[in-house]
């Protein structure tokens, strides 16, 4: 037990003898320089395992998150492009459909009867009454039927409206009832109302002259 | 949290030791304070949140509702109108409302107000077409709310707006009558209601169809930024998609209709008539192909029309027929085999029927007239000898097949059934004014459909006019057909259409009552008719006032038309004939009705 001993500072003395001699004390001075290195070295190496291993995660954490800020703001510029884009197509959309509708309803105005008549007139159309038609027989032969005749511009439409003097009660005139209006002086007929012109003529009933038509005009 | 330092101690002072023992300087005493205070609060706090959460829950989130959800309405379209070959009658487009609020306009403008409210009347009548003066004088008026025009188009509407930025835009639903008066007493109109929000069928077809066409109104619940109808993303709740009205199809023609509305009026204005209607069907279908009164109106312009111009008189409006009905009789007769067309007949210028004397239209002493020249040559006394073979019931039993005294059917508004009296109500002298069309009313309908069961071969088709109609889905369908109805046996129907040409001949000594009727080339068959009215001053037959009715097909074999007319106390001496020769001429060249080169037979109406 000649072993010197070699108080280190902080050691309480005399607390560890037994393994003192069990093993040799690691005195600093005792051990060799490539040891201390080794245990350096050990050290250093566990820490730089560690530390790759750290430095890693954190890259790949880094690298997540930039790709994640970088997706982010790329998709709400392009979610935020999009959307001008969908206004700019729903607008050409409205205007493309309030064109459409404005040429439908042109169209649809040009094209009605009443536009089309008039038009025709005012190129000097004239609407025919009765054409005498050419009817090709079988044979070959060809027939003539009506009596073909200039076709001549039609007098001014007479206007719609009743003449003013007419009563205005035209608009509902009440039925009447049937039952009650039977007078028994009631005479049916045609020529009833034509009595003294008709009579004559077999009944025959003349189609109105053009000339007093005209009492109707204007 | 803020803590206050603790207060420094004197020295050497013993937490025990010390001058005054305030409890107030005791820490733990003023740890159990705060710690009191703040349970005290957390309590409260507590409470109200119970309170809130629980008993005040619903009104909260009721009036929250109330501030931010809004119910948006989603128009539904209405559906619009077409003719048999797609031409379009009626149908919508998206318009603006341009209102204005002058009084705010007096509030920003100060002085210039009113220089700038007349160039702002000025350029909106300019777009609109609308009258400068009078939206001037509405502008200068002291109101929040005037609405200067209401049906814009969206584009000039927009451009207005950005011109002037104190008006406003209201979407409103305009409905466009691009034929104007075409058809219009059978579509109507329907016009915008600032009530419903909404187009509202008026009159006419647009109103008794308002359901079908309307549509139903989808809505959606969201929340919306205040004040604006911005939805905030995300925040819809509740949403119902607006269903599209349906399409309906008319079996009218447009062309068709054009010509006879425009004849019908040229004629009644030459004629004087009060007022006339006249109806086109097709033979086969019983479709109706035109239905035309002389008046008609524009529905786009319905606020100034004419009243009197609004009906459809060709469906409401019975009249009595006159001599049209012989046929009745005719039929009834050749049906039960008691007269054949070349029976021949001693007529006497008049006859007895219970206590009335019916006298022929013109004065004859005893003629021999065959049948067919009593029907062409529109004999009141053979009729009605005729008709005593005939019988009563005999009579009653045809007019009810032919569909008189019934309404059609046809799904148009206001239609009326016309009147015959009830077989049980007839006296003696009932019988001597129905067969020449006296005592009964029936419509221009009515009559063209009697002649169209003649056409038919005796199957009387009650006519339609709506072919069918066109789902929010586009499945189209076809609406459902009238049952037919059998009023004549076959040969009776033809021998009867044989009879009626009689009535267009012209030839010397056996002339009909039409012959203005018929049309070169082409066989006609139809009927005059002339009714006498009832003078409203004396409740009596007037001498003066007749109802002229005119019906008949073309051609008179294989009929492909059948027209009807009827024109309202005409000048005296007018028929109708022409007018059908006008209509029966358009329509054998429109419709390429294959000319009959032989001419036909005369027939013998009189023995002399």
């Amino acid at each position: 037990m000649s072993t010197p001993v070699i108080e280190r500072p902080g050691s309480t003395p005399g607390t560890r003898p037994t393994r003192r001699t069990a093993a040799p004390p690691r005195i600093p001075a005792q051990r060799g320089p490539g040891d201390a290195r080794r245990v350096a070295d050990a050290r250093r190496r566990t820490a730089a395992r560690d530390n790759t291993g750290r430095a890693k995660f954190v890259l790949v954490v880094m690298v997540l998150l930039v790709s994640g800020l970088v997706a982010t703001l790329w998709l709400s510029t392009a979610a935020a492009a999009d959307s001008y884009a969908l206004q700019a197509a729903r607008q050409r959309t409205a205007a493309l459909t309030e064109q459409s509708e404005a040429l439908r309803k042109e169209v649809s105005v040009l094209q009605s009867p009443g536009s089309l008549a008039d038009r025709a007139a005012a190129q000097g159309m004239v609407t025919v009454t009765d054409p005498a038609r050419l009817v090709v027989a079988p044979d070959g032969s060809v027939a003539v039927v009506g009596e073909p005749s200039a076709a001549v511009a039609a007098a001014p439409p007479a206007p719609a409206a009743p003449p003013a003097g007419t009563p205005a009660a035209a608009g509902a005139p009440a039925a009447p009832t049937a039952g009650d209006t039977a007078d028994p002086r009631a005479e049916g007929g045609d020529a009833a109302a034509a009595a003294p012109a008709a009579g004559a003529a077999e009944g025959t009933e003349q189609e109105v002259p053009a000339g007093t038509g005209a009492a109707g005009g204007n | 949290m803020v803590y206050a330092p603790p207060r420094p101690r004197p020295r050497g002072q013993g937490p025990r030791g010390g001058r005054r023992r305030s409890p107030a300087d005791d820490p733990r005493f003023r740890l159990r304070l705060a710690w009191v205070a703040l349970a005290a609060l957390l309590l409260v706090s507590g409470a109200k949140l119970v309170v809130v959460q629980t008993v005040q829950a619903g009104s909260l989130t009721a009036d929250a509702e109330k501030q931010r959800a809004s119910r948006i309405v989603i128009p539904a379209e209405r559906g619009s109108i077409t003719d048999r070959d797609g031409t379009v009658l009626a149908f919508s487009t998206e318009s603006k409302a341009l209102v204005t609020n002058p009084r705010l306009i007096n509030k920003i403008k100060g002085d210039a107000a009113a220089d700038y409210k007349n160039r702002m009347a000025d350029a909106v009548a300019a777009t609109t077409g609308g009258d400068a003066a009078e939206l001037r004088r509405a502008l200068a008026s002291d109101r929040g709310y005037v609405v200067m025009a209401t049906a814009v188009d969206p584009g000039p509407a927009r451009a207005l707006r950005e011109q002037f930025p104190e008006i406003a835009e209201e979407g409103r639903e305009a409905r466009q009558y691009p034929n104007g008066t075409l058809a219009s007493n059978i579509i109507g109109a329907a016009t915008w209601s600032a009530d419903a929000q909404k187009l509202i069928g008026r009159i006419g077809l647009e109103s008794s169809d308002d359901a079908l066409l309307a549509g139903r109104d989808g809505f959606q619940i969201a929340d919306t930024a205040e004040g604006s109808g911005t939805v905030i993303p995300g925040s819809v709740r509740s949403e119902q998609a607006a269903v599209s009205g349906s399409d309906v199809q008319l079996t009218i023609d447009s062309d068709l209709q054009f010509q006879v509305q425009r004849m019908l009026a040229d004629f009644a204005g030459r004629s004087g008539a009060r007022s006339g209607s006249a109806v086109v069907l097709d033979r086969a279908s019983g479709e109706v192909l035109a239905l035309a009164d002389n008046t008609s109106f524009d529905p786009a312009q319905l606020l100034s029309a004419d009243p009197n111009s609004l009906g459809n008189k060709g469906v409401t409006t019975p009249f009595e027929p006159g001599s049209v009905n012989k046929v009745v009789t005719m039929a009834a007769a050749l049906e039960a085999g008691v007269a054949k067309p070349d029976d021949v007949l001693s007529v006497p210028g008049s006859i007895e029927v219970a206590d009335r004397t019916i006298k022929d239209a013109w004065s004859h002493g005893v003629d021999r007239y065959t049948l067919t020249g009593v029907l062409a040559k529109s004999s009141n006394v053979g009729t009605l000898m005729t008709a005593q073979k005939v019988g009563e019931d005999r009579f009653s039993d045809m007019l009810a097949k032919l569909g008189i005294g019934q309404k059609t059917g046809i799904g148009l508004p206001g239609e009326s059934a016309g009147r015959v009296p009830p077989r049980a109500t007839w006296s003696g002298s009932t019988f001597g004014n129905l067969p020449i069309g006296q005592g009964l009313s029936m419509t221009v309908l009515q009559m063209a459909g009697m002649y169209q069961a003649i056409a038919n071969d005796g199957v009387r088709i009650p006519p339609r006019i709506v072919t069918a109609t066109t789902g929010p889905d586009g499945v189209r369908v076809p609406a459902e057909a009238a049952e037919p109805v059998r009023a004549m046996s076959e040969q009776t129907a033809r021998t009867l259409r044989t009879m009626l040409t009689a009535v267009t001949q012209s030839a010397r000594g056996q002339a009909g009552t039409g012959p203005a009727a018929a049309v070169p080339g082409y066989e006609v068959a139809g009927k005059t008719g002339t009714a006498q009215q009832v003078d409203p001053n004396t409740g009596a037959y007037s001498r003066s006032q007749y109802w002229i009715t005119f019906a008949g097909m073309l051609p008179a074999q294989d009929p492909r038309f059948v027209v009807g007319i009827m024109l309202d106390a005409p000048r005296g001496g007018t028929s109708a004939a022409p007018l059908f020769h006008d209509i029966a001429s358009y329509l054998a060249q429109r419709d390429a009705v294959p000319v009959q080169t032989a001419p036909a037979p005369v027939q013998t109406l009189q023995i002399k």
